[in-house]
Order: C-alpha cells, then sequence, then structure tokens
C-alpha cells in the first residue's frame, strides 16, 4: 500500500517538477542538438499505395522513389502472401544532410545511414546519396520491413497472441538485405572477411552482433543459405509461424523440420564450402602490405613529402575515439617513424563537426595542402590545410551545394574538383577555381559520380559513375572527363564495380580498386587494378552510348589486377616514389597499408583483363511516376496531428482509495509538433474531493525551425511529496498544493553541440503545510536562461571522452504578494580525459545555489553523484559538488570465460576507483525544534544543530570513497556496483562501508 | 463453514469460465445425405445466386481463418479459427449456436458425417477429434503431429496429413490408426501444407511443400501415382473428375491427369514470385487467381484463357464458380462478383479486412470470411426481406 502511494507521489513530483516550471526548479539536461537548419516547403505525392513526401527541388528524385516503392510493392505482395492495409507513408530527403535534420526520430543520425522505418505510424524514411540505384535497393529494404511488420502482427493477431513478441533483429535487416536485390560486393568483403578471419558468428550466437554491419550481411547469407537449401517459401513459412512459440530457435526448427543446431551447422559448412576454395588463391592484406595505422578505424589515405624532405602518410580514422585526421611520419621504405599524430580535431565543434569517413577522400596538392570536407552546419564544407605551415588556410561554402565529397586539387593547386549533391538530391561533378571563386557544375544529369582525379597535364578528370549502360544493375566504371571540351569517355567497362580512380605521376596508369562476378556469380574481393591510359589498341570507333563522347580513347583497354586479396582494398594512392598507398579491410577493421614497387606488381599482375569500349550499348534510364495520368495526385503537405501513444496506469487502494492517470501524445507526419496532454488524479484518502486532487497538462512544442519552441498550460492539485520545498518537513516533505499555470520554452542551438535555453512560467500557487501552519498563495513568475556545451563522446557505460557543461541563471518571484523571491545559479563542469585508449578520467564539478525568499533546497546523495548516501538525503540551498572517477577495463567479453553470460550481451567489465565530495549548506533554514522553551538553546550541540539539519546532512562536507564494477546489458543497461566508505565532517571522520547497486550510465 | 463457502465460490467460477462454450446443437439441421463439402473438392456449385447482393449478416467469429476455415452443412456454417475454436453459425440468421475449443489453432474446415464433427488442430497437446454434437463432448482425440490440411472423409474412415509429411487414416467411430504412409524421409523431410482432397473414386490427393503430388487409395494407403511439378505446393489443389490443378508458390499451375498424374498442360507466368491461390475447376472452364490480381478462365483441356480480369489487389482465397458467377475475393477487402462468361465485373463488395479464405455458397447465397474475424452472409434480398429491414 505504501509503496503504492510513493511510487505514485514520485510519479507527480516527476511530472510536475520536470515538465511544469523548468526554470522555477533549476533543472537542466545536457545533449547534443539536432538542428533543424532548413526549412523544407514539403508537398505530397500520392500514388496508388504510398504518400510520397518531398520537397519541390527533389521532384524528380520523388518520382523515382515513387515508382521504386509501386514496383517493389507488387513484388513484395506476393513475396509476402499479403498486401498492405493502409497507406504507406515516405518520407524523401535529397542527401544525408538533410535526413539528419528529420523529426521523425528524435535520435541522431550518422552517416551510413540508408533510411530507416519507423513502427508508431509506420513511416519510412530515406535519403539519396547521389546513386538511384542505390536509392531504390533503400526503397525496397524499407519496404520489406513495412511488410515484415504487418505480416507478423496480423499473424499474431490471427492466432490472438500477444504481439510482445517479434522476429530477431538479424532475421528482420537480413530478410529486408536478401529481398533488396543481388548480393552487393560490400557483402562478399563482410562475409569474406569473418569467414577468413574466422569471426564468422553461428546462428545460434548472433545475438553478439545484433545491430552490427556484419549482422546484416550474416542475416543476408542466412536467407541466401534458405532460399537455395529448404526453398524462399520456408522464409515466409518461418514469420507465420512466429505464433507457434516465444523461442525463434523453437520456430525455425517447426518451420525446417530439423534441430535448431543442425540448421545452424549446415549453414556454417554451406558458407565454408562456398569460401574456403577462394582462400587457395586470396592473401589477406597484412600478409601483402605493411601497415602504417594499428588503431582503430583509418582510412583515405593521402602521401605527401615536404621540403625539407619528411614524408607523411595523412588519413583519416578514429583510434576508437574521435574521428581526427592523422598524419605518421614514414621512412623512405615506408616504415612508420613514429606514431601517428592529430593534425585535424573532429567531432568537438561546428567547423569540423563529422568527416565522411567513409566516402570522401582528400587529396594533397604539389605545394602541400590539404583538400578534405566536413559537415559543418547546415552543410559541407572543403577545408585547406596547409601542411607546410601546419595551419588551416581556407575554407569554401557553397550555397546550393548540401553535400560535397572527395575533392581533388589540379595539378598547380589552384583549383579543386569534386562531387556534390545539391537540392536536387542528384551527384553531379564540379570544379572550383580557388583564384577566382568561380564554381562550375561539369556534369547534370541523373548519374552518380565519385572520386574525381585530376590528371597531372590538367586536362582530364577521371572518375567513377554510374552512367554506363549496366548502370541500373549498381555497376561502376571509370571515365575520364576532357576539361578543353567537355567530352566524357569510358576507361572502363562492363559488370564491374570500379572506384576511387588515381593516376601515375607520369599520367600513364590509372590505379582504382575493382569487384568484379566471379564465376558463380558473387562478387570477386575489391582488388587494386591498373589501366594502361595510352591510347588502347584496336579499332578507334565512337560509342553510339554517350552523345558526349568522342573517339579518341575508344578501343580495348588493357587492365591489370595488381592484388588478390581476401575482402577489399580502398582509395589507392600512387606515391612518388613508387609506392601504394592503400586502406584494407581485414579482421573488421580498416587500416592503411602500402606496397612497395608498383612497376613490378605491373610488370606481373595477378591477372589482365581486356574491356571492350567500341560497344558500350545505351545509357540506362530508370522509370519514374509522374503526371496525374498514373493515377498520382500531389498536394501540399499540412500538419495534421496524429495519435502516437496513449497510456494510463491506475492503482486501487481499500485505504488510500484510487489513484491513476493518463497519457497521450500527438504528432504530426514528420514529427514536427507535438502535443502532449497528460491527466493524473492523486485523491488518494477517499475523504478528498476528485477535483481537487485533479491534475491536467497540455503542452505543445515545434521542431521545425532552427529554434525550438513549446508552450502549455497545467493545473496541478492535491498531496505533493517535494523534497525542494524549503518550508515541507524535512523527513516527510508531504503537502498540498494547488498550482495554475502556464509555461513557454525556447531552445536555440548554436551548434551542434551547444545551446541557449529560455523558460518562463508564471503559475498560481496556493500552498498548504499544516504540520507547519503555513498557507501560502503567490503568483510566481519564474524565468531562467542557460548555456549548454555537450561534446562528450560515449562509450557502452557512459561518456569516456569530451567536455559537458552548463550555466544556468534563474530568477523566481511571488509578483503579487511578494512571498517568493529568489535568484538560481547553476554551474556544471564534466571532463572527460582519456589518459590512454581505454582509460577515461572522469571530473565533475557542480555549484548550486538558491538565495532569496523561498528558495527551493538541492538535493544530492544516491548512485547517480554522491555515492553512499541515500538518494536525495543531502539537501540544501547551496550547494557544491564534485566527483572523479578513474574508469579501466577489467574483463572483456567474459562470456567467453563464463558462458552463461552470453546471453546477456556483455561487452566488457570495466572497473572505476571513485572520490565524491559534497556540502550543503542553508542561510535560513533552521530546525526550530532544537530551541527550548524560551527560544534559547541547551548546549552547543543543540545550537550546532539547530543550523545543521542532520536529516538533510546540511552544513558539513561530506564524501564517499571506493571502487566499483560496471557492466553493459545489451547494449543498453548499465549495471553499476560501488563499494566504498563515506565520510563526514570534512572528511575528518569515517563513517560507515557501503554498498550500492544501480542501473544508470556513469556521469 | 467459512471455508466450504470459499470452495463453493471457487467452484461457481471454474463452471462459469469452463462451462461458456459448448457445440451442442440440434443435428437434425445438418445435412446428413450429401457430403458437405463436395463443393470445395472442385470450387464449383451448381447454384444460381441472383444478383444484386447484399449482406444479409455480419457474424464476429473470434479470431483470424485459414485459408479454408468454412464447412456449410444443411443450415449450419461450421468456422474455425486460429485461436482454436470452432463456431457453429445458423447461415439463416448468422445467429451463433455453439463454440468449442480445440486445441490452440485450427488452420482448416472441420468435416461432419451429421453428428460428429471431425478436425485437426495445427497446436496442442491433441491434434486430431471427433466431437459429439448431439451430447456436446468430445468423444475421442488423438495426439498426432501439427496439421494444417484438416480432414477428408471416407467410408468410416478420416484422413489427416501433418506437417511432418506423414498422412495417416483413423477409425471414424474409435480414431483408431487404420494405415499411415511417410512421404519424406529422414534424409530428405517434407510436409503437407496444403489441404487434401478426395476424389469421386475414393482416392486422396495430397500435395507436399517440395512439389509433389500424390494419389493415394483412400481404403488401404496405397499411392498409385505421384508426380513433381517442380514448385512448392502451399494451397489445396482443385479437382475435377480427370485432372488435377495444383497451384505452385512460383508463379506455375500444373494440370496433372487425374488417373494417370501424367501432365497435361500448365500455366506459367513470367514473374515467379507470384502465387496461385487454390483454383476452382468447372467442367467447362478453370478459374484461376494469383497474388498480381489476375484472375483467368482457361479451357480445362487446352489452357487457353478464356477471359481474364485484372483486380487492383493480390488475391490469395480461392475463387467460387457458379451457375452463372465467378466470385473472387482480394486482399484489398473487396469481393468481386465477375460473370461466368466474360469475367466482366458485375458487382464488388467491400468488407471489414482482407479475405484470406476459400468462399463458399450457402443456398443462394455466399458465405466470405475475413480478417480480423468476420464472416459475412452476402444475398439478394426479397421484396419482403427488404421490407423487414425497413
Amino acid at each position: 500500500m505504501k509503496a503504492h502511494r510513493w511510487l505514485a507521489l514520485l510519479i507527480v513530483a516527476f511530472v510536475w517538477s520536470d515538465q511544469a516550471a523548468i526554470a522555477q526548479y533549476g533543472l537542466y539536461h545536457f545533449g547534443r542538438n539536432k538542428i533543424q537548419y532548413d526549412d523544407f516547403d514539403w508537398q505530397i505525392l500520392k500514388t496508388e499505395h504510398f504518400d510520397i513526401y518531398y520537397y519541390p527541388e527533389m521532384q524528380e528524385l520523388a518520382e523515382y522513389g515513387a515508382s521504386f516503392a509501386e514496383e517493389v510493392y507488387d513484388e513484395l505482395e506476393h513475396r509476402f502472401n499479403t498486401s498492405l492495409n493502409h497507406r504507406v507513408p515516405m518520407i524523401f530527403y535529397a542527401s544525408n544532410l538533410h535526413f539528419k535534420q528529420t523529426n521523425v526520430t528524435p535520435g541522431f543520425i550518422p552517416d551510413g545511414v540508408g533510411g530507416f522505418f519507423e513502427f508508431l505510424k509506420g513511416r519510412v524514411v530515406i535519403p539519396a546519396n547521389g546513386n538511384i540505384h542505390q536509392f531504390k535497393r533503400v526503397v525496397r529494404h524499407e519496404m520489406v520491413h513495412v511488410f515484415t511488420y504487418a505480416k507478423v502482427i496480423r499473424v499474431l493477431r490471427d492466432h490472438r497472441v500477444p504481439t510482445d513478441r517479434f522476429l530477431p533483429l538479424w532475421f528482420t535487416e537480413g530478410i529486408a538485405e536478401y529481398w533488396s536485390g543481388p548480393a552487393e560486393h560490400q557483402h562478399e568483403m563482410v562475409i569474406r572477411d569473418a569467414l577468413f578471419s574466422n569471426m564468422f558468428v553461428p546462428l545460434e550466437n548472433m545475438y553478439r552482433i545484433s545491430g552490427s554491419y556484419q549482422m546484416y550481411k550474416q542475416g543476408e547469407a542466412f536467407f541466401r543459405f534458405i532460399s537455395e537449401t529448404y526453398g524462399e517459401e520456408k522464409i515466409l513459412e518461418m514469420m507465420e509461424n512466429l505464433w507457434r512459440d516465444r523461442d525463434f530457435r523453437r520456430v525455425t526448427e517447426i518451420t525446417l523440420q530439423e534441430d535448431f543446431l543442425v540448421t545452424a551447422d549446415r549453414w556454417d559448412k554451406w558458407m565454408r564450402k562456398i569460401y574456403y576454395p577462394r582462400l587457395q588463391e586470396a592473401d589477406a592484406p597484412s600478409l601483402i602490405a605493411d601497415g602504417l595505422s594499428y588503431r582503430g578505424f583509418a582510412s583515405k589515405p593521402v602521401y605527401y613529402r615536404y621540403n625539407d624532405g619528411t614524408r607523411k602518410v595523412i588519413y583519416t580514422g578514429n583510434e576508437g575515439s574521435y574521428s581526427n585526421v592523422f598524419a605518421v611520419e614514414v621512412d623512405t621504405a615506408f616504415v612508420p617513424a613514429g606514431k601517428a599524430k592529430v593534425l585535424i580535431r573532429g567531432e568537438r565543434d561546428n567547423r569540423f563537426e563529422a568527416f565522411h569517413l567513409f566516402e570522401s577522400q582528400m587529396d594533397v596538392s604539389e605545394d602541400g595542402k590539404l583538400a578534405f570536407v566536413t559537415k559543418s552546419g547546415a552543410r559541407d564544407v572543403v577545408h585547406v590545410f596547409d601542411l607546410e605551415a601546419d595551419k588551416m588556410l581556407a575554407t569554401y561554402e557553397f550555397d546550393d551545394l548540401i553535400a560535397i565529397y572527395s575533392p581533388a586539387w589540379n595539378p598547380d593547386g589552384t583549383g579543386l574538383a569534386f562531387m556534390s549533391i545539391d537540392q536536387s538530391g542528384f551527384a553531379d561533378l564540379y570544379t572550383y577555381d580557388t583564384q577566382t571563386a568561380a564554381l562550375r557544375k561539369l556534369t547534370d544529369d541523373h548519374y552518380d559520380v565519385r572520386d574525381p582525379a585530376w590528371s597531372p597535364d590538367g586536362r582530364y578528370i577521371a572518375f567513377t559513375s554510374d552512367r554506363t549502360a549496366v548502370g541500373h544493375h549498381g555497376y561502376y566504371n571509370l571515365f575520364i572527363y576532357d576539361l578543353t571540351d567537355g567530352h566524357i569517355e569510358y576507361v572502363t567497362y562492363g559488370q564491374r564495380k570500379d572506384f576511387a580512380p588515381t593516376w601515375s605521376p607520369d599520367g600513364q596508369h590509372l590505379m582504382f580498386t575493382s569487384a568484379v562476378p566471379e564465376h558463380d556469380g558473387r562478387w570477386s574481393a575489391q582488388d587494386i587494378w591498373v589501366a594502361d591510359m595510352s591510347p588502347p589498341s584496336g579499332p578507334q570507333i565512337a560509342s553510339t552510348a554517350l552523345v558526349d563522347t568522342k573517339p579518341v580513347f575508344q578501343g580495348r583497354r588493357t587492365l591489370h589486377r595488381l592484388t588478390k586479396v581476401t575482402s577489399a582494398t580502398f582509395d589507392p594512392q600512387w606515391t612518388d616514389d613508387g609506392n601504394v598507398i592503400f586502406a584494407s579491410f581485414e579482421q573488421f577493421r580498416f587500416t592503411v597499408r602500402q606496397l612497395d614497387d608498383v612497376d613490378a606488381l605491373i610488370a606481373a599482375p595477378k591477372n589482365t583483363e581486356r574491356v571492350d569500349l567500341t560497344d558500350t550499348g545505351e545509357r540506362w534510364a530508370f522509370e519514374r511516376t509522374e503526371g496525374e495520368d498514373l493515377g498520382t495526385e500531389r498536394v501540399r503537405y499540412r500538419r495534421k496531428y496524429q495519435l502516437d501513444i496513449a497510456q494510463g496506469a491506475l492503482s486501487q487502494n481499500p485505504v488510500l482509495g484510487t489513484t491513476g492517470g493518463a497519457m497521450v501524445a500527438f504528432s504530426d507526419m514528420l514529427g514536427d509538433e507535438f502535443i502532449y496532454a497528460t491527466v493524473f488524479n492523486t485523491g488518494t484518502a477517499g475523504n478528498r474531493d476528485f477535483l481537487e486532487s485533479f491534475s491536467a497538462m497540455v503542452s505543445r512544442y515545434h521542431l521545425n525551425g532552427r529554434a525550438n519552441f513549446g508552450y502549455g498550460i497545467y493545473r496541478f492539485g492535491g498531496l505533493r511529496y517535494d523534497i525542494t520545498d524549503p518550508d515541507a518537513p524535512s523527513e516527510f516533505p508531504l503537502f498540498t498544493e494547488t498550482i495554475w499555470g502556464a509555461q513557454g520554452m525556447v531552445s536555440y542551438p548554436l551548434s551542434m553541440f551547444r545551446r541557449i535555453e529560455l523558460n518562463t512560467s508564471l503559475s498560481w500557487s496556493d500552498k498548504n503545510i499544516p504540520i507547519r501552519q503555513i498557507d501560502r498563495q503567490a503568483l510566481l513568475l519564474s524565468n531562467s536562461i542557460s548555456l549548454t556545451h555537450d561534446n562528450a563522446l560515449y562509450s557502452y557505460n557512459g561518456p569516456i571522452q569530451g567536455r559537458r557543461s552548463s550555466f544556468t541563471l534563474a530568477y523566481t518571484t511571488d509578483v503579487l504578494n511578494s512571498n517568493v523571491s529568489y535568484y538560481s545559479l547553476i554551474g556544471d563542469v564534466r571532463n572527460y580525459w582519456r589518459i590512454a585508449p581505454r582509460v577515461t578520467f572522469a571530473s565533475w564539478g557542480q555549484a548550486r545555489m538558491n538565495f532569496g525568499r523561498e528558495s527551493r533546497l538541492y538535493v544530492a546523495g544516491g548512485s547517480w553523484d554522491l555515492r553512499g548516501f541515500g538518494f536525495f538525503d543531502v539537501r540544501g540551498q547551496k550547494m557544491w559538488f564534485t566527483s572523479h572517477e578513474l574508469r579501466f577495463p577489467l574483463v572483456d567479453f567474459p562470456g567467453l570465460i563464463l558462458p552463461f553470460l552470453q546471453p546477456f550481451g556483455i561487452v566488457n567489465i570495466k572497473g572505476a576507483l571513485f572520490f565524491d565530495a559534497a556540502h550543503a549548506w542553508n542561510d535560513e533554514y533552521f530546525r526550530e525544534d532544537y530551541r527550548n522553551a524560551e527560544g534559547g538553546f541547551d548546549d552547543a550541540e543543540a545550537r550546532n544543530n539547530f543550523s545543521r539539519d542532520r536529516n538533510l546532512f546540511a552544513g558539513e562536507t561530506l564524501g564517499s570513497a571506493g571502487v566499483g564494477l560496471r557492466m553493459n546489458l545489451f547494449g543498453g543497461i548499465v549495471l553499476r556496483y560501488d563499494y566504498g566508505r563515506r565520510y563526514r565532517d570534512g572528511f575528518e571522520r569515517q563513517d560507515k562501508v557501503f554498498r550500492q547497486f544501480f542501473f544508470g550510465y556513469n556521469f | 463453514m467459512g471455508a466450504r463457502m470459499r470452495r463453493m465460490g471457487w467452484m461457481a467460477v471454474v463452471l462459469v469460465v469452463a462451462g461458456c462454450s459448448s457445440l451442442q446443437i440440434d443435428t437434425l439441421q445438418l445435412d446428413r445425405d450429401a457430403p458437405p463439402e463436395s463443393w470445395r473438392q472442385s470450387g464449383q456449385v451448381d447454384v444460381a445466386i441472383q444478383l444484386p447482393l447484399e449482406e444479409v449478416w455480419r457474424y464476429n467469429g473470434g479470431a483470424g481463418f485459414g485459408p479454408e476455415a468454412l464447412m456449410v452443412s444443411g443450415k449450419v456454417i461450421f468456422i474455425s479459427n486460429r485461436k482454436g475454436e470452432v463456431h457453429a453459425v445458423d447461415a439463416e440468421t448468422g445467429k451463433k449456436l455453439g463454440l468449442e475449443e480445440f486445441g490452440e489453432s485450427v488452420e482448416s474446415a472441420t468435416m461432419t458425417d451429421g453428428r460428429y464433427l471431425y478436425l485437426a488442430s495445427t497446436k496442442g497437446r491433441r491434434k486430431v477429434f471427433a466431437y459429439d454434437m448431439q451430447k456436446g463432448r468430445t468423444e475421442w482425440r488423438r495426439r498426432a503431429e501439427p496439421s494444417d490440411a484438416g480432414i477428408v472423409l471416407h467410408d468410416d474412415l478420416i484422413l489427416t496429413a501433418d506437417l511432418f509429411g506423414t498422412i495417416r487414416a483413423h477409425q471414424q467411430a474409435t480414431g483408431d490408426e487404420v494405415w499411415s504412409i511417410e512421404i519424406g524421409s529422414e534424409e530428405d523431410p517434407t510436409g503437407v501444407k496444403a489441404p487434401l482432397r478426395l476424389t469421386n473414386d475414393g482416392h486422396l490427393i495430397a500435395t507436399d511443400i517440395d512439389g509433389r503430388v500424390y494419389r493415394i487409395d483412400a481404403a488401404t494407403g496405397n499411392i498409385r501415382w505421384d508426380m513433381q511439378v517442380g514448385a512448392p505446393i502451399y494451397q489445396a489443389p482443385a479437382l475435377t473428375d480427370d485432372a488435377v490443378y495444383v497451384p505452385t508458390t512460383r508463379g506455375s499451375l500444373v494440370v496433372l491427369d487425374a488417373a494417370t498424374g501424367a501432365k497435361r498442360w500448365h500455366r506459367t507466368l513470367p514473374d515467379s514470385t507470384i502465387r496461385f491461390a487454390t483454383p476452382a475447376a468447372a467442367n467447362d472452364m478453370v478459374v484461376t487467381a494469383t497474388t498480381d490480381g489476375l484472375v483467368e478462365a482457361h479451357d480445362p483441356q487446352s489452357g487457353v484463357v478464356l477471359w481474364s480480369f485484372a483486380s487492383p489487389d493480390a488475391i490469395s482465397a480461392a475463387p467460387l464458380i457458379t451457375q452463372d458467377h465467378v466470385f473472387v475475393g482480394s486482399l484489398g477487402k473487396q469481393l468481386y462478383v465477375l460473370d461466368r462468361d466474360t469475367g466482366a465485373m458485375l458487382e464488388e463488395h467491400e468488407v471489414k479486412g482482407r479475405i484470406k479464405t476459400a468462399i463458399a455458397a450457402y443456398d443462394d447465397s455466399v458465405i466470405v470470411l475475413c480478417e480480423p474475424q468476420h464472416i459475412y452472409r452476402f444475398a439478394t434480398r426479397t421484396a419482403e426481406e427488404v421490407a423487414d429491414a425497413r
């Protein structure tokens, strides 16, 4: 009974204080900012089964997407043997940078996320990335999710089975990949590496890689195995059998009619039988090329020889931390001469907000200017860093260009070529003259372009593109753009994936990476190839495919394969010493490596291919939905609120009566506006009037602009448990209060890492505390302003690097009777020093102060801050607090040692040494019961206790020190166990030993 | 005294909970003479249904339905659902006559001999049941593997097939096994998903998920012939006197000679992901429907397309051929009434959910089952009925 009551009171206290009067209660929170830079003019294209949300600039892309969606709808109707009962809202963005602004999900969207399906409203959200084939594939992927969800929910409901069970994540993502189309070359890269590195995860342990890219690809491989071994129908049958058992292993057994482990074993053998023969003739990258980077992720290398002869390899990487640009000095044999040093610190401020780690190359000019791209606010910018002078030279930003990739210098270092995606969502090739600031668009079509490389004579730009005749199947070939006349010519042609061309210093060769189909249709590993760029042999025949081509380079060209690796190589760079610097993928790491003597490799290639450029076929084009003749309709988007969630709770107690509440949330389709309504009642004693204890709050939030703002009205009444109220009894701060009011708030992000928040509220408060004979009315006006900064980097258990801080100034006053008038000052700074790759020293300093009439109390104590003391046991109007913690690894993958831990998904167990200290004090918060009848004090202790409320631990410096363990369960729940001793009286007195166990991230 | 009262209270609760359902009905309403499901073998019924159709009644079936969840006997409609219930409904009024639970899901139709109801459950400890509808109690029940394929009655036998490829014959009276055959093996397991069919000369037509069709002597269990059609079979075939129309999951329909199993003709669509629904076959035409929404009438001898109708929605439920019409239910929640001779759409009716279950005829009306749990009767109302409704 009591527990119910306390729970209800705590909920009320939380809702009350968190939502109603943030300023008055001195609340603040950290976190980065998701900024809506652009004001999109949303339109809706209505097709037979879809509502396509788009903005006018990307209409053509939306029409492609609509066609793809309708096409896959028909196909998935067959595969799932069902149809959808609802129209599918599909929201398109022109680029990943626009996609990052979506309000459909509150979470941050990193680079590389191709789209997502959201369950509440069944929305599909997809950005373009310049590649229409890939765009189509993502549409298919997400539509498989939509159908899977509809199918499974229907199956469960048909059988009247609770819908709290679902397919495992590896299943849903695996089937989405498998039914998106033929396996891509990245699939082969991951699968081969997993098998050859002995990191292939058995079916029964797929939970260990839950959410990872490997999980997607292994899931895809599993369904290929199921399809080829048992029949494609078994996939749907698994979904249709989900109602039969909660244990998906059992569902698999029923469907495949064999023990789950037998299936797992068969899959394992099937995979090895396919791939192990390939290992005979392949080399692991680490066996053929020396490494230049050894920690974390490292890719996109470039090479520069300084004027003083120093050689450095420069690359983007993260060393398990923030992404930076690193430089490592190498000797003449390309052996690292020391540790890599950070050249550009990324991901900590608005200027270098994010690198496109997997997508954007860097380049160095002859005179040592490093060009690279970062996201900086609303769009990408090109930075130029002077390697010789070790300083930033310039940053180029272009109003109409959203995403920018792979800048490449011209030979004299005065111009850049790069790929960019504009508002239309299509990728094109640009050049930019840094002297004249002239931007020139070289291509203007729907084909993808990537990885430009300027020829040493300055006449050509080599690039990779799907403008090839077979491009709609996702193939990429190499082309050159002739800057003298604007003609584009094939360099390679055919069913290949050719990327990242780089010229030899003499301009006679183009080096690139390529994956090609093998005898069984699977993609080969991505190897380093070289194309001879001297005019090809054979007849010089003009291509019929490209109207803008000329016959100079047409004919047959010889391509040499220089490597045959187990997984993949990336971004080769041809040094003036005749070496090749490149990145490789091995053991699920990207590493920068170097190969010696490229001339020798060309002289003895792994194999040679002749590509025929004389007959390159017609250029491809996808169909797209356009015009009302196809039954489509276009309307302007108007916000309509739809229910997101409704939930309620009720507790019935024969003594305390009924306590309960309900909450509903509405939002529009784009998630730009929210309405929350909450009602609850604490009329628990039965003798209290229902309306007197009735509380309600309605608030509305607008998230569609850079500044987010919200407002609302509220009414709270009845019993209230508030440990921060200075008038309330300290031991059991329960009283009645009725509050009517309105609130408003604005949050303006200065950058992704910093924001200003303004809060205001005006409320009528009628407080009654019978035990203290307090009956106070006040019209409270409360205002606050906060500045918050957060660039902390998180790992499994909490922040590991970076800084978080918040400073708040607030003023609360009773504008009617002057019963209340106090200022609030809050400063909170948390620093995370990474003193070793896996060791962090975290420091937290906090000072909080309320001063004035009826100023509220701050609280501390508990596992979150002052350990060893009970939750909220330390209270005072003024308080300082500090905590320091050394966080270090103890055991990695404890499940390997203790197998019973495996199902809990514990990646590691970390240790902590901690020290906490705090001091709280009050100006006018005395314990009157220590006075004697005459109003004086009987002794010194009574006098001391009068101003030192022992119940609140006020008036003394408290602290604790000890050790702790941290572990993360299932990638989300952090368990913390602390063991230590607490101290009192300014650390002069040792107090009791304590043990605390709790859930929650480290501070 | 207090303890006794409490016990009685508990007993009352148990009785209330346990006694809520029963399938004790007046079996005189059932048709004891005609095999109740002869129409199901072909998907064709020789009745004239007048248009226009109107909804006569709608019944809440309690849960979702399998592809053949309906049996009509006399004036009673038996509906089995995926929650394991069998409902008996008065076909005239749509009122519930009885309800009983069997296992955890009954995927296919029940069968009756006029007194006993026979059914196979797809989950639960006991999966084959004989239920005495006069007494309202289970006569016998047998352990078995899960079955989606339903029950076929032949003489004094009931025939079942399970998801693991075993076909069994039980005595109707006792449930004792008479014979059984395994159509799969440990090395090459298979299963029966599609409902069974019975030919007029007493042979069972069974299909497996590996694409093999079997003609089995129902009395002995001897396999007369078997034929591989090249694609998995998850939907029941349709039978005529001389042909077996086999729908597959990979864009093809294969027609076999009923006597020999020889392939007569096939209809193969360019898209192999398309699934065929159970066809409906009459002497002069066979009607196929697919998940791309295409309904086609074929000449049964040559396979020549006589007419076609393109539904905007996918179709997975078996159509029904009557004297003048073809009835087709779609996943787009539509009941289409097509002209039997031309395929022209005469009427369409929207129902509450996707139609995934074979359409049945009762008297001069059609019975349609749809998601999430609805059963409709559509018929032409007489002038008196219209007046009554007013």
